[in-house]
């Protein structure tokens, strides 16, 4: 099971746990990592080794954070750099959509780069307007 | 043909249906069955905007439904059959749709209604008619999402 970390700015990581819960009900596998404001980076880099320790029995670890640069993400980059563990992936710019597809596809797909790959297209494709569609439905009375 | 899952949730198509439930059963077709919505310009559009990508949509009155399904419109399709209500499911039953399961989702609070379960609010013809589905052979659970337990839902009543 690819183990999955959460982590933003504030309380992002908590926010986006509270939806992904009511979508997908109890997590296992997954933590959640806020870095508060009165948090140091090194507080925030303990956070995170604390939950891919957490997450020992997984082969593998996917850190998603919320922006590519932001300090979670640095850390959690700075981490792999450090080779923390041998299959660890970080990425940002992450949205719930895309959590949710790598949440419940882990069952299915087992590399975690294709995983990563199908849970980044879905969050793309998910960003649109409200319109009314052209597409085609089949709609009787 | 199958209907792989056939659901009541008030909400018809949202966040746990379209992104959950859908892939979960391995639906091809959405058939979403309700009088109203298939006259409703702005519900056929959330419709539209909630499905997801991949799967068919069909919005049905309840009258045509029985007609499809009689017709055997939908060989091709893994369906996943969402009505509004317990009473439209209970007529579609009846109407001899093959429906051999349904899962009560979400029912909101009604007079006369009682809560059940968390967001599952029945009224006593609710009751009568789930009552009468299963002495009709089907089974009738309710699960707002896939990993709750899948018991009869007359353990709850």
């Amino acid at each position: 099971m690819i183990g999955i970390i959460v982590t933003g700015h504030g309380e992002f990581a908590s926010g986006l746990t509270s939806g992904l819960k009511l979508l997908a009900g109890e997590t296992e596998y997954y933590e959640a990592v806020d870095f508060k404001a009165e948090d140091s980076t090194e507080l925030l880099t303990e956070k995170l080794k604390e939950g891919i320790r957490r997450l020992k029995d997984c082969e593998a670890v996917a850190v998603l954070a919320d922006l590519t640069g932001g300090s979670p993400f640095n850390m959690a980059s700075r981490l792999k750099m450090s080779g923390i563990h041998e299959n660890m992936e970080v990425i940002g710019g992450i949205n719930l959509p895309l959590v949710l597809h790598a949440y419940m596809s882990r069952g299915m797909i087992s590399d975690i780069r294709e995983l990563l790959d199908a849970s980044l297209e879905m969050g793309k494709q998910h960003m649109t307007y409200f319109h009314i569609s052209d597409d085609a439905c089949e709609l009787e009375e | 043909m199958a209907i792989v899952h056939a659901r009541v949730d008030e909400r018809l198509i949202h966040g746990q249906v379209a992104m959950v439930w859908t892939n979960t059963v391995g639906a091809s077709r959405i058939i979403v069955v309700n009088d109203e919505a298939v006259k409703d310009e702005l519900i056929i559009a959330g419709l539209k905007m909630a499905k997801p990508a991949g799967v068919k949509l069909s919005i049905l009155s309840l009258k045509r439904a029985a007609e499809k399904f009689a017709e055997k419109a939908y060989e091709e399709d893994k369906v996943f059959l969402i009505t509004k209500n317990v009473t439209d499911m209970a007529t579609l039953i009846r109407s001899e749709v093959p429906i051999k399961a349904f899962n009560v989702g979400n029912v909101a609070k009604r007079e006369g209604s009682r809560p059940i379960k968390k967001s599952v609010n029945l009224t006593e013809d609710d009751e009568k008619d789930i009552r009468e589905m299963i002495q009709l052979g089907v089974s009738v659970t309710a699960q707002m999402l896939p990993n709750e337990s899948d018991q009869s839902i007359v353990n709850m009543l």
